[in-house]
């Protein structure tokens, strides 16, 4: 198992590395001077040629690439344009908190969806089936920053029961959990959308397996069949969307993080992307790129955990 | 079943608990102030944004400072004195001032910085202004003489009330290495104790301070871009200070004995800019179409009353620079004359109400940047359509605020909503940098070399009736070029919770606003 | 939020057989709920194509002094800001929101099933180099990919078209790869092989027709998630260019007045989350009557 880890992790430096290189042409192809934006509009032309100096802005774009994937290979990733630091430390400043709100919106939206997917296909082709099919769909064709607008209309504003933006504190305080409360919300709905609908499909797929049936033939109560045989097998293709539902929650949380103030990458990058900090816009990029690897890695290996039919050389 | 009922109870027993408890009152002062964006860094040869400028203003102060009523006083010089040729300042600095770690502040320090801003390999964005300074001389420990190249009235404007007049630590800077930036030392009031990425800023009450007591313990500058959520975390309780709000919430909290709002006229100018290197924009007759077109004072009541004001010259509303009403060129809203200036410059009346010349119609482009000025791109989309009433074919494009600078820059627009922000109303930094030939932001090419000598002469014009005389030609002659259409001057606006006494509006570049500010 | 409707089993319909047509036809409207996603986006269809009759007024008549008014039976959903029926915009809107969803998910279709097709057909070089770029391209979050094509190409409706539909891509590779191997190993295709067929041949003769009935599923979804990732830009201030009425962008300009003049903001929303809704029961129901596995469900 050790040499697939080894084997996926190697096939991944060419897709970071590709990845760094693709966001460093677009950028390049965007117009705009990121000295002149740092040295602001007011700034007079020679402040602004020794700024582009001083950064090495005036290098040949092989130049500035080549020092970027050096600078990579040392974990650095890069110093920032803007700021004057190495992206390493502000995305490390950053990073955790997005993280936080994606496995928040998660556990949400696992919780939510399971629990909605169970209720759809216990009684398939009912009320309660259409309902919570609809609901699902309805989860899925919101717009995530107008639902968190009109979750921070209703939550902070007219009933004032949850500060309306900005993280305060860990998840584990009570301030924290408050603060993170609708941002993961928001967040979370598409996800517990999609885990409710395939949840409905992969348990009706197993209540037609025939255990299920010798299970309730032998005269088991419905509770346990579906509890303790059905449940079971029907949540390993759950887990699996469930992994790749993080790396879609880590892009979704770039414009939920801009409703809420939320302190994580996603406003960086934005900012990043605006103001032409090409290494910071690489930098994030070949780190997300990273995460969203080792995510996809994860999973693999809990599918095989919770699989055993399935197994890695 | 069962297993999904016990966790949505679970779970909505979670949500009543957590939204039940509010947070408990701190018993220190704490004063929390909405930032409308995050800082970025804090050495200040390149701070330029107004978050960090704010917040640096607070830590760190400069030698001499504007009051609320616009009067330069002493910062950390207590008085100076210019030499009979005025080009030589004298700065007599306060004595017995310590910077926050301990290290003192001295001519020695002052002339290191000076020296830092001016020196090429810091990459300081201020480094042109300050090289006007030919000679810096510590006279003794406390008194430092700055020699410029050439008189200038405008010098303590022009380079040491910039943020590259904020004097930091020497001590600090020789420990902190990379650090320095990320972690302001300086005399000021507050003193920087944290700052969490994206979170917040915490400073703290600097005990020591020269100018006396700083009443709050603590100031926590919170980053919430949306002016939205600003007003909603205020009217919540959650921050005590915004500075933000469309027209609509500003007339309801203003209503709201709860609040306060504050407000004065600032020095931030909004206009369009029109290219007189590009047709049609070419011809003096079409420009002062446009500006005869847009009704300015509508649009600015409709979309920003309370947030800005309606200016009819270059010079920022309320400026003591501007001549007196009905004594210069101006161009009030009037479709009839903007059509008849058309007709004039050979475009004909046409289908659909646009204009046309040998077949083409008149088309015309204006660039804005979203959500950079308030109300940027509602005002050009306002505009823009009351240009469509007077025959021009408009177009507004909006632009994300690299390319918007790099287009506008470089030339390539027709029209462009523009703003200028100053910190003070010396009319040069207006002036020079957006009228003059070659001026930094003359973006519309015009040249006027009459003007030019006018704006050269005002410069070194000691007495105040006479820079006020020729400054009010100035402002005639660049009315009659129309290269720009004055939109507004925004006002410097808080909203403050009710609970927020002492707090003082106004002072630009200072962090005095809050040495007395406590919460009832 | 732009990868929202991805579906996972879709991979598993490849190469099911093809239904017939009035057999599916019949399976698909049994679940009443698709009845209802038709009956949304005929609805949003009819809408947008008789815009100019239907909409109060055009899309920017401006009336400063009537700005913010609540709806009323002169303005049956208010006015914006600018003093512009928000109905009528809404209205416009429709074309806006359904232009962008078709061409952004078309772009997607078109070049992800080219790319799929080459790449499943030739295993090897092209397979490993069309693959490692979809890897490349799905390794961005969508949003933040879409983001920076926009900052390349400035904002503008025809641009965030392109920036949506280039996140489309690798979905739509995939599928049709996946679906393209899974026909190769069968008998037939090797039969045909055999007996000589070319390469183009093969692909529109026997492929093609097997990996139509997923990539009809996924495109439908991908409508829905077009229109959701290009409102997700106008939000960001990157949409369609005034006085243009993109819901997305009504909805930016809208957040400003929630507390003052909530319909500027509310109505857009529920356009969108309506015509979402009706792509998305649409291609939830033409996956479950595609689906042999659920067919008995």
């Amino acid at each position: 198992m050790w040499r697939y880890v080894a084997r996926k992790l190697l096939a991944a430096i060419p897709v970071l590395l590709g990845a760094a290189l693709l966001a460093f042409m677009i950028l390049h192809l965007s117009p705009g001077d990121p000295a002149r934006l740092i040295a602001g509009e007011n700034a007079f032309e020679e402040d602004v040629e020794n700024i582009r100096r001083k950064l090495g802005l005036d290098q040949p774009f092989a130049v500035q690439y080549l020092r970027f994937v050096a600078s990579s290979a040392k974990g650095e990733f890069g110093r920032s344009i803007r700021t004057g630091r190495l992206v390493r430390d502000d995305v490390g400043a950053r990073f955790p908190n997005t993280i936080e709100l994606a496995v928040a919106s998660l556990i949400l939206a696992v919780i939510l969806g399971v629990a909605a997917g169970i209720v759809a296909a216990v009684r398939p082709n009912t009320a309660y089936d259409y309902g919570a099919t609809f609901a699902a769909l309805a989860g899925i064709s919101t717009p995530t920053f107008w639902l968190g607008l009109l979750l921070m209309l209703l939550f902070s504003y007219h009933l004032g029961w949850l500060p309306a933006s900005g993280r305060a504190g860990p998840p584990w305080t009570i301030d924290g959990l408050r603060s993170i409360l609708m941002p993961a919300i928001a967040l979370g709905t598409p996800s517990a959308a999609i885990i409710a609908r395939l949840t409905r499909s992969s348990l009706l797929d197993v209540l037609r397996q025939d255990y299920v049936r010798t299970a309730r033939a032998k005269g088991l109560i419905e509770r346990i069949v579906i509890g303790h045989h059905a449940l079971r097998n029907a949540l390993i293709p759950v887990v699996t969307v469930v992994g790749l539902r993080l790396g879609a929650l880590l892009g979704g949380a770039v414009i939920t993080e801009q409703v809420f103030s939320w302190p994580g990458i996603g406003t960086l990058i934005v900012t990043a992307i605006s103001s032409r900090d090409y290494p910071m816009v690489q930098g994030t990029m070949m780190i997300v790129a990273l995460v969203f690897v080792l995510v996809n890695l994860g999973v693999d290996l809990l599918y095989a955990l919770v699989d055993p039919r399935i197994k890695y050389e | 079943m069962g297993i999904p009922r016990t966790t949505m109870i679970l779970v909505l027993i979670g949500i009543l608990v957590f939204t039940g408890s509010g947070t408990s009152a701190p018993a220190r002062q704490e004063i929390v102030i909405a930032g409308e964006a995050d800082v970025v860094q804090f050495d200040p040869l390149r701070i330029q944004e107004l978050p960090t400028s704010f917040v640096a203003g607070m830590v760190m102060e400069r030698l001499v400072m504007r009051t609320v009523d616009g009067k330069i006083v002493g910062q950390l010089a207590e008085r100076w004195k210019l030499s009979v040729d005025r080009r030589t300042w004298t700065f007599s600095l306060r004595q017995g001032v310590r910077f926050h770690d301990g290290s003192e502040f001295d001519a020695s320090v002052v002339e290191w910085h000076l020296r830092r801003v001016m020196d090429p390999r810091e990459g300081s964005v201020f480094r042109a202004q300050f090289s006007d300074i030919e000679r810096i001389q510590v006279v003794d420990k406390h008194t430092i003489a700055i020699t410029l190249k050439q008189a200038n009235v405008a010098f303590l404007d022009l380079v040491l009330l910039t943020n590259g007049g904020l004097i930091p630590s020497r001590a600090a800077y020789d420990s902190l290495g990379k650090e320095f930036a990320f972690k302001p030392v300086g005399t000021g009031p507050f003193r920087f104790a944290q700052w969490v990425q994206g979170q917040r800023v915490v400073l703290g009450r600097n005990p020591d301070w020269w100018g006396g007591q700083v009443k709050p313990d603590q100031l926590v500058i919170r980053p919430i871009t949306e002016v939205n959520t600003g007003i909603i975390e205020l009217e919540t309780g959650g921050v005590h200070f915004i500075t933000r709000a469309n027209r609509e919430d500003l007339e309801r909290l203003s209503k709201d004995r709860r609040f306060v709002v504050h407000r004065i006229p600032s020095y931030r100018i909004r206009y369009i800019t029109l290219n007189t290197a590009q047709p049609p924009l070419n011809d003096l007759r079409v420009r002062q179409a446009v500006s005869h077109a847009i009704n300015t004072p509508q649009i600015i009541k409709a979309l920003a009353d309370g947030m800005a004001v309606p200016m009819d010259t270059i010079l920022p509303a309320g400026s003591a620079f501007n001549p007196p009403p009905g004594t210069y060129t101006a161009y009030p809203f009037n479709r009839t004359k903007a059509r008849a200036l058309l007709t004039e410059a050979g475009w004909q009346p046409g289908p659909g109400g646009i204009a046309r010349k040998d077949g083409q119609p008149l088309r015309l482009v204006l660039h804005t940047p979203n959500g950079r000025y308030f109300m940027d791109k509602e005002i050009c989309e306002a505009a823009c359509n009351q240009l469509r009433a007077a025959g021009f074919d408009c177009q507004v494009s909006v632009m994300e605020w690299a390319a918007f600078l790099s287009d506008v820059r470089g030339g390539r627009f027709q029209a462009a909503f523009n703003g200028w922000n100053q910190s003070t109303d010396e009319p040069s930094l207006f002036m020079d940098a957006l009228v003059k030939t070659g001026g930094r932001a003359n973006y519309s090419k015009a040249s006027d070399p009459a003007l030019d000598q006018l704006l050269t002469e005002a410069l070194i014009a000691f007495s105040e009736g006479r820079r006020k005389l020729l400054y009010n030609r100035a402002v005639d002659m660049v009315n009659k070029l129309a290269t720009i259409v004055p939109i507004n001057t925004e006002y410097k606006v808080a909203i403050t919770s009710g609970r927020l006494e002492g707090y003082t509006h106004g002072a630009p570049q200072t962090g005095v606003e809050f040495v007395n500010a406590f919460l009832k | 939020m732009s990868n929202a409707a991805r579906p996972v089993p879709l991979a598993m319909l490849a190469g099911s057989t093809r239904p017939g047509g009035s057999a599916f036809l019949r399976r698909l409207f049994r679940r009443r709920i698709v009845i209802i996603g038709v009956v949304l986006v005929a609805a949003f269809f009819a809408i947008s194509i008789s815009a100019p009759v239907l909409a109060p007024q055009g899309y920017d008549e401006q009336e400063l002094e009537r700005r913010l008014k609540p709806p009323s039976p002169g303005f049956l959903l208010g006015t914006d800001m600018l003093g512009r029926d928000v109905l009528a915009r809404i209205i416009w809107g429709a074309r806006v929101s359904l232009m962008v969803g078709f061409l952004a998910m078309f772009l997607g279709l078109v070049f992800g099933s080219v790319l799929g097709l080459l790449s499943g057909m030739y295993a090897g070089g092209t397979d490993r180099a069309i693959m490692g770029f979809m890897d490349i391209l799905l390794a961005f979050p969508g949003i933040l990919l879409a983001l920076a094509v926009v900052a390349a190409l400035g904002p503008g409706l025809y641009q965030v078209m392109i920036a949506v539909g280039i996140n489309q891509i690798p979905a739509f590779a995939r599928l049709v790869r996946g679906s393209v191997l899974s026909v190769r190993k069968n008998e037939y295709i090797e039969a045909a092989r055999a007996v000589g067929a070319s390469d183009l041949r093969l692909m529109v003769r026997h492929i093609t027709p097997n990996v139509l009935a997923p990539v009809i599923v996924l495109a439908s979804l991908d409508v829905g998630t077009a229109i959701l990732a290009s409102a997700g830009l106008s939000f960001l201030g990157l949409g369609a260019q005034p006085p243009i009425p993109d819901w997305g962008g009504m909805i930016n300009q809208g957040r400003a007045f929630l507390r003052t003049a909530w319909w500027v903001g509310v109505f857009p929303g529920l356009a969108i989350m309506l015509t979402v809704l009706g792509f998305n029961l649409i291609g939830d129901g033409l996956r479950d009557a595609l689906d042999p596995r659920l067919r008995q469900a």
